[in-house]
């Protein structure tokens, strides 16, 4: 498993580079799964980390151009994903909630911050 | 507590009114953990009960005093547990008085009831010994509902403590809060009156006052290992709260049994649980494997998503330190 950007990443980071490792097959075993993007906590409980340090992980590869930050909406009376935007300034933009019949404002939601793969390493196909 | 006088109405008379703020099922519980009667199931009954034993010289009144400082320090508290970073080099005792009396406290010998202090962070106390700082703050929040016509709003005054205590030896710091009420002090960057702000005002206080960062204790591990452990269990699993890895969230209650013994729950955990990341679960702690410190079963919610541990309105001192020191040593480090 392998990219010109996967390997420029783990270079840069040596002492980290097996944990890359595990993450890239990680991410790619759940993209293969058919999840659309990596939640950092889920990563965490994979991959016996914490939450911090696979969030750090994450970072790492985004900055990489590996993935891209976006943000999951919750309704936060039923817990269903209501969107999933890429840029927060469309966190302003809250559909209507079907299970409450309701528009949330912004408070009543929850945000999470997830990864969706942004490049060929991490695509169904690979 | 003064005593100016001794007999069993007087006594009742000047308790009474600090007992009403205390939920029965937790004085009795502190009763029979000091081995003392607690056959008492009413409030009344509860207040002629204690009267009787400090009349009778069964029960100190300085012991319930300080029985019930710790009720106040305890109960109903949403709970956060830090690491302290980079804190200020040397002893605590040489750098942290001068920060504690710019904070307002001034040191004190024993740790003192709150009072009816209205104004937010309000300094109550601050304690420092053996490695140990224990500091008190008081507020009062405004809860409001409608009234009975549902034509108007009715505001009640509630006091709030906050008891941050610090552990220099371990450098963790635990910091009780009483849940928010709807109306406060505090508003985010919004300009709206949220807990979060009320929270967040505390742990900046907090963090201000130890003059160092305060890093969240990751809850997750904790819930894995209390979920592991079998043998023997040392809490009762009432809800389990889980995401899978394919992001699908389970939630399971229990009666009055254990999650753990759910067949259903079994086959999904022998599959795949070493992979589930737990959100937020709430247990029992057993008295039978608690070394003596509880006497009954204890209830905590420990919301591992949002990084806090919630007891019940009618907790002792004794009981929470004992289940958030269960919670320490079972936190990865």
């Amino acid at each position: 498993m392998s990219s010109p950007k996967f390997e420029r990443v783990k270079r840069s980071n040596p002492r980290i580079a097996e944990l890359l490792e595990r993450l890239g097959t990680y991410i790619q075993n759940q993209i293969q799964s058919g999840q659309t993007y990596v939640v950092p906590k889920l990563a965490a409980a994979a991959l016996g980390l914490n939450d911090g340090e696979a969030f750090v992980l994450l970072e790492i590869l985004a900055a990489g151009g590996l993935l891209q930050r976006i943000y999951n909406l919750y309704c936060g009376n039923t817990g269903i994903v209501l969107a999933t935007v890429d840029d927060p300034e469309q966190l302003d933009e809250i559909p209507h909630c079907d299970d409450c019949d309701e528009d949330h404002r912004l408070s009543g939601l929850k945000v999470e911050v997830a990864f969706a793969p942004n490049d060929a390493l991490f695509t169904k196909a690979a | 507590m003064a005593n100016p006088g001794n007999s069993r109405e007087e006594i009742r008379a000047r308790i009474k009114p600090v007992l009403d703020n205390v939920a029965v099922d937790g004085l009795r519980a502190w009763l029979k953990s000091i081995a003392l009667p607690s056959a008492a199931y009413s409030r009344a009954a509860i207040t002629d009960l204690v009267s009787n034993q400090i009349a009778g010289k069964q029960l100190a009144e300085d012991a319930l005093a300080e029985a019930l400082i710790g009720f106040e320090e305890a109960s109903d508290m949403r709970i956060y547990l830090f690491r302290m970073e980079d804190l200020p080099s040397g002893k605590p005792e040489r750098w942290l008085p001068t920060r504690l009396v710019k904070a307002g406290f001034a040191l004190a010998d024993s740790r003192i009831f709150a009072g009816e202090k209205a104004k937010p962070m309000s300094p109550v106390y601050a304690r420092l010994e053996g490695g140990l700082l224990r500091v008190k703050w008081a507020e009062q929040q405004q809860r409001s509902k409608m009234n009975e016509r549902g034509d108007g709003v009715v505001l009640t005054p509630v006091f709030k403590r906050v008891v941050l205590i610090a552990d220099f030896m371990d450098g963790i710091a635990e910091l009780r809060l009483n849940p928010a009420e709807r109306i406060h002090a505090y508003e985010d960057a919004g300009g709206r009156m949220t807990a979060e702000a009320y929270y967040q005002a505390y742990f900046d206080k907090a963090a201000d006052l130890l003059g160092c960062r305060l890093a969240p204790v990751d809850l997750r591990s904790v819930v894995r290992a209390l979920v592991e452990e079998e043998n023997p269990r040392v809490a009762r699993i009432h809800i389990d709260d889980h995401t899978n890895q394919s992001n699908y969230k389970t939630k399971t209650t229990g009666p009055r049994a254990d999650v753990r013994d759910s067949p259903d729950w079994q086959l999904a955990y022998t599959k795949s649980g070493n992979t589930w990341a737990w959100d937020a679960q709430s247990f029992y702690w057993l008295p039978k494997v608690s070394s003596g410190f509880l006497t009954r079963e204890v209830f905590t919610h420990i919301n591992a998503e949002e990084g806090f541990i919630k007891v019940n309105a009618d907790c002792s001192d004794k009981e929470v330190t004992h289940v958030i020191s269960q919670i320490r040593t079972r936190e990865a480090k």
